[in-house]
């Protein structure tokens, strides 16, 4: 049992862990949940469990812990509900569901924009290159911590991205040409 | 002028050298290339009419997609902290 100085150590510790990470987590967050209730309940579940396994943590890269954590939650809480993001796995069980699959990730993304030639793009891509986009061209994470969330190398980060950016391009650019060319 | 520059002005459409930048111009946009590359990059979309457009498509995309982005609630933010907060206070109760 722990005494009461190291409790409270180790609380103010996380605290202080987790406090410069929780814009990243939300964000994260948003990009793997049905809205902000869902993505807030998924960050509550996240630190929960890291605060539980504080003990193991070595001290070293909090976020991409952090995000490792964000990514087995999900996991676990879509092994009860339904899939939302990420692998091919999910891709074909998520084709499996239909339409019973709701909002999600780029659902929440395609929702806040504007342009429809943009939303149109980023719905053509598969959804193992949507989610890249989403996380980090939509939400800002880095490579790194998109690999963490995604559960991937960072070397298949970039190569879906860049195809996804490819396919977005090239698909903005034929429909640019198509107004251009209207009579 | 640097040789490079001539030849990116004196380069063929579509040559090697286009389709060897053309490979790195994301990752030049994601400032994830070691110095040396990213300089020698940035000289070529300087020089290279079409390469720097295509650049220019990749850098607007960027830009709106970010763009898409909804911000951050402060008020969910502020929840979140209390309760990483509470976490530690609870365990401190026990």
């Amino acid at each position: 049992m722990l005494g009461t100085d190291m409790k409270r150590d180790r609380a103010e510790g996380f605290d202080a862990l987790v406090g410069p990470h929780l814009e990243v987590l939300w964000r994260a967050a948003r990009s793997l949940s049905n809205g902000n209730h869902d993505a807030e309940d998924l960050i509550q579940e996240t630190l929960l469990r890291a605060y539980r396994s504080l003990d193991t943590f070595d001290g070293r890269y909090p976020r991409a812990w952090l995000l490792t954590i964000m990514r087995n939650a999900n996991i676990n809480r879509h092994r009860r509900r339904r899939p939302v993001l990420l692998d091919h796995a999910d891709d074909i069980e998520r084709a499996q569901q239909g339409g019973e699959v709701a909002a999600s990730a780029e659902d929440v993304a395609v929702a806040a924009m504007t342009s429809p030639a943009l939303v149109d793009a980023l719905e053509r891509l598969s959804p193992r290159h949507r989610d890249v986009v989403v996380l980090v061209d939509v939400e800002g994470l880095s490579y790194n911590e998109a690999a963490a969330i995604i559960g991937v190398p960072v070397g298949t980060v970039m190569s879906r991205l860049h195809r996804a950016r490819h396919q977005m391009r090239a698909r903005l650019n034929r429909v640019s040409d198509q107004w251009s060319n209207q009579p | 002028m640097n040789p490079l520059d001539l030849y990116d002005m004196t380069r063929r459409r579509g040559g090697s050298r286009c389709t060897e930048i053309g490979r790195r111009i994301q990752a030049y946009l994601d400032g994830q290339l070691d110095a040396d590359t990213m300089a020698k990059v940035a000289r070529h979309l300087d020089a290279c009419r079409r390469c720097g457009l295509t650049a220019a498509d990749y850098t607007a995309l960027k830009q709106a997609l970010a763009h898409s982005s909804a911000t951050v609630p402060a008020p969910q933010i502020e929840r979140l902290r209390n309760f990483a907060r509470s976490l530690g206070e609870g365990d401190l109760a026990d």
